[in-house]
This record gives C-alpha cells, structure tokens and sequence, in this order.
C-alpha cells in the first residue's frame, strides 16, 4: 500500500477573469521507504504539490491520502497533530521562529508533542550540518544556508514518517548539500522514512529512486 | 531518583490510611477546640463523602488505565503476528496515540528492514548466479584448452594458439574479478582517493584509452575535446575509472557508426566533463536508477555487464565532493555530465 497518494490533486487560483492552474490533476502514488525527487521549471506547481501533500494548503479539488486515510477529513486539531507527528518539512523559505535559538528552534515540534529530545540524534544532526558553535544564536544571525540547515535539522529530529523538502540544498555549498543528501538518505533507511524533494538540479534528482517531473501543474513522465 | 516498588493498590491502601488518620486528627483537634460535637460530625460527614468520590475517581482511573494497557497489548500482539498491521488512527493530542503511533512506527521500521534484508539477499543471490554464469564459460574453455594442451601432441604452432585462447579466457575472469574487488573496496571504504593537482587531460587520454580498441571494432567515432593544460584537483587513477566507465557504456550502447564526444570546460567553481554518445538514450523514469548498484536497463539484459559501473563512477565522483548527472531522452542519445570541483 501507498504511504502517499494523491488522487486527481487540483489547484486553482481565481485572480479577477484569469484562473490559474498551479495544479490541474496531479495523481501519483509514493511508497514507503522511497526517495522521491520532483522537477520542473519555476512555477510549474511543484511547491503547491508539496504544501499539498503536507496538509499545509488545501486542494480545489481532489484527494491527498496518506496510509490509506483522506486528510482533509480530518478535523483542523487532528491535522495540526497529524503533521506534527507524520510529516516534517524543510521550508523553501526556512520559517524558522524568530525569538527562540538555534537549539529551541530545531526541539520545537518534539516538545509540542510531549516528547523528549532523542540527545543522541539531536548531536548528530547538528555535527552534520555544522551547527556545533550556532545553537545559542537567533536565527536572524545566520546565514541563508545556515538556517536552512537549522531547518533541516527541525524536520529531521521528530524522525517524521514522510519528509516533505523544498529545495532542502539551494543555499548550501557543495561539500554540504553532499553531507546534507547522505544524511537524508542514510536516516531515510534508518528510520524507514519516505522522503519527497523539490530540487532544481539534475545530479542530485537523479540520487533519488524516481523522480517526477512537473510541467503546467501536469505530471509529464 | 531513588525507585519504590509500590503497586497500585499498595498506593490506594497508603493513601486510604493517610486519609482516615487526617479526617480522625483533625475531628479530635476540632472536638478539642471547640468542644462541639456537631462540628465533628459535620467534619466526618465531609471526610465520607469526599473519600466515596475519591474512591470513584480511583476506580474510574483503573478502567481507564486497564483500557489504556488493553490497547497497547493488542497494539503489540498485532505486531507480533508480523502480518497484522496496528491500528492506524492517532491523531488526537493522547497518551494513548502518542504511544500508538510510536508502536506503528517501530512496527514499520521493522517491516522495512525485514524487506531492506530479504531484497538484498535477492540482490545477492542474483549477483552470485550472474558471476557464476560469467565464470563458467571462460573456466570451461579453459578446461577444454588445457586438456587438449595435454591429451594431444600439438605443433608448436598450435600450442600458441590454443596458449594465445586461454590467455583470452584468464582476461575475461581477471576483469571481472577486478569489477568485485573494486567494488567491494570502495564499498567497505579501504580506499581512499587522494586528490592531487593533475591535469585532467592525462586522466581522460588513460580512460580513453581503455575504450579506443572496441570503439574501433565498432566503428564509433571519438571526438574529444579538452584543453591540455587545465589542471583540476582529483585522483586521477580513480577518475580515469570513473570516466572508463561512462566511456565503456557509451561504446557498448550507441549502434555502429556512432558518434562519441567528450568536451571539458572549465566553470568558476566545477571543471565540466560531458560525455555525449549518439546511443539508444534512457528515458527519464530511470535515469535515477541507473546509478544504483546492480539496476540494469531491462532493454539491455541480454549484453554483458553486471551493473556497477555507474554506480562505481558516481561513488568515486561524490567521493571528491563532484557530481555526475545524465540528461538523455529515449532514442536522442546520453550526455553524462561530471562536474569536478576546482578547489
């Protein structure tokens, strides 16, 4: 069975007389364990697909089903939960909270949860990407790569079912977007987690088991 | 902490006595002050009545806990079935689901290593028929060669040829055992690439090398590409056998007649290598796939190969912080991209 589903996904936006079609009937269907990277040009409804499949927008039309359950019959508490427990997610923009640290930010969604910090993966996590000497700092100190790396660390600590990123490597230099991609893969395997990823670039699409193109809010492969 | 080994019903029983000897004291005490009797009773009637409601709330806690380990029992009794999937709703902010979750989780961590190991057993089993299968042809020529070597008197001559055939047959099983140890090197990382400052000329003319006799054979074309004096940071030995490798699969896949083009350019940050061949393509669904060990296009499971090469090439590649890309469309050929980095 799917971890993942979409079923006939569309997305339209009304702007005056012109409808937009970010997504115009996407169906696709992930499994568990998989490593899924989506492409596409800019604008072509790769990052709606996503905040689509994470719950975090809903669709005009059509179904997101993860393990077997429709998640838009959830109530809005047991979606907050859901997400919080299912799913992590690396913001294109990092939407990391701005009053709390480095440390706070990457414990948050444990802690709402009532759970206590995994210290062991916590070290990890944050040896890998370079975080050691950040975690007193508020995010507006860093840099872009460094807070999205605080980012990555958040979606990756609460050991999500499903890990949704968008671009999870655009800001990072080389050596690190090499640490990040094995460290997403390792702890992938680890943790049987499935992981779906927007990237724009080829060589590291092509690290993942599939990859999905989008074009026009259409699957095209 | 210091740990107390108390059971629940001892906690009750403790917390009963407390509460009765509280209600007494505090009756004497209020007899003593004001020597009513109607204020003691008051003060009883009170302790009674709060210790049935107490007595309620313990029991309905006790359902509620009996319940709560009812559910986790079945949770892990499903799992022990192994086929049995537990429950799968936890979506309310309980202790009940958290711990649901936490269970299904494991559960499926499980699941999936228990397939992770059963694929790769299959993974295995496949790759020691296939190098049965590579071996027993040249072990048997050579059999059959030696025997002859030494049943039959042979002219000099034909002593050579039938040499000259076995040396062919050890080729064939040297290559492939080098493929293995190669890979099974680099996998258990007893190789460490030494990156040095080298022109990467030289590296691509000793994988070209390795390709030119078969490209003639095949009548391809190679057309190269690269300035002489560009120096870039890598192992050469084992970029050279990266590249081979692209290179090999370039010969082996584009029909006769074909065009092989190789052109390095220089970028700010990488030194891009494209490896371009006029070959059958690989349509966009796999082009993920073909860089994982042992995947071979299911078109092409007749032509030898074990699938390791450009699981090899991208290994040696990211091992010097580089990447390799395809692009490539069923049909249009392959453009094989490596990008070193120049510092």
């Amino acid at each position: 069975m799917p971890v993942l589903q979409t079923v006939n996904l569309k997305k339209y936006y009304q702007q005056g007389e012109t409808v937009t079609k970010a997504l115009d009937g996407v169906s696709l269907e992930i499994n568990g364990g998989e490593f899924v990277s989506i492409v596409g040009t800019s604008g072509s409804g790769k990052s709606t697909l996503l905040h689509m499949m994470g719950g975090l927008d809903s669709p005009t039309s059509g179904s997101v089903i993860i393990n077997g359950e429709d998640i838009s019959q959830k109530s809005a508490e047991q979606l907050t939960v859901f997400r919080r427990r299912h799913i992590g997610f690396v913001f294109q923009n990092y939407n990391l909270v701005p009053v709390l640290n480095v440390y706070e930010n990457i414990v948050l969604p444990v802690q709402l949860d009532g759970k206590k910090v995994d210290k062991k993966l916590m070290d990890e996590i944050v040896e890998v990407l370079g975080l050691q000497d950040k975690l007193e700092n508020l995010p507006n100190n860093l840099s872009g790569g460094q807070q999205q790396r605080v980012s990555i660390a958040r979606a990756m600590l609460t050991k999500p079912e499903i890990l949704l990123a968008d671009e999870p490597t655009g800001n990072l230099d080389s050596k690190t977007t090499q640490d990040v991609l094995s460290l997403l893969k390792i702890s992938g395997m680890k943790f049987h987690q499935t992981v779906v990823m927007i990237t724009h670039n080829d060589a590291i699409a092509q690290l993942a088991d599939r990859i999905i193109r989008i074009e026009d809010g259409k699957i095209t492969n | 902490m210091k740990k107390i080994r108390l059971s629940l019903s001892g906690i009750f029983r403790l917390i009963g006595a407390g509460a009765v000897i509280t209600a007494l004291v505090l009756s004497i005490g209020i007899f003593c002050a004001t020597q009513d009797m109607t204020a003691v009773m008051g003060c009883l009637i009170t302790a009674g009545v709060l210790s049935v409601w107490a007595a309620v709330l313990i029991r309905m806690l006790q359902y509620r806990l009996v319940l709560f380990t009812d559910e986790v029992c079945r949770t892990i009794d499903d799992m022990m079935q192994g086929e049995a999937a537990p429950r799968m709703i936890f979506d309310n902010d309980t202790l009940l689901d958290r711990i649901s979750y936490q269970l299904n989780r494991l559960y499926q961590m499980e699941q999936a290593r228990k397939k992770t190991i059963e694929e790769q057993q299959a993974d295995l089993q496949g790759l020691i028929s296939h190098i049965s299968h590579q071996v027993k042809t040249p072990a048997a020529n050579l059999k059959m060669a030696a025997d002859t070597l030494l049943e039959q008197q042979l002219s000099p001559g034909q002593q050579n040829a039938y040499l000259q055939s076995m040396n062919t047959e050890i080729d064939k099983l040297d290559f492939l055992m080098r493929v293995l140890v190669k890979s099974s090197r680099l996998e258990t990382g007893v190789i460490t690439l030494e990156k040095q400052l080298a022109p990467i000329y030289e590296t691509l003319a000793s994988a070209l090398g390795g390709i030119f006799l078969k490209a003639e054979e095949k009548n391809l074309q190679v057309a190269v590409d690269c300035p002489e004096d560009l120096s870039v940071p890598h192992d050469p030995k084992w970029t050279a056998e990266a590249l081979f490798n692209i290179l090999e699969n370039a010969v082996k896949y584009t029909p006769a007649g074909g065009t092989i083009r190789v052109s390095v350019v220089r970028w700010e940050a990488y030194t891009k290598i494209d490896i371009t061949d006029t070959g059958r393509g690989i349509p966009e669904s796999h082009q993920a796939a073909i860089f994982k060990r042992f995947y071979r296009e299911p078109e092409v499971h007749h032509m030898e190969g074990i699938g390791i090469g450009l699981y090899l090439t991208r290994e040696i590649i990211a091992k010097q912080n580089g990447q390799v890309k395809v692009s490539s469309g069923t049909g249009a050929g392959s453009t094989f991209t490596v990008f070193l980095p120049n510092n």
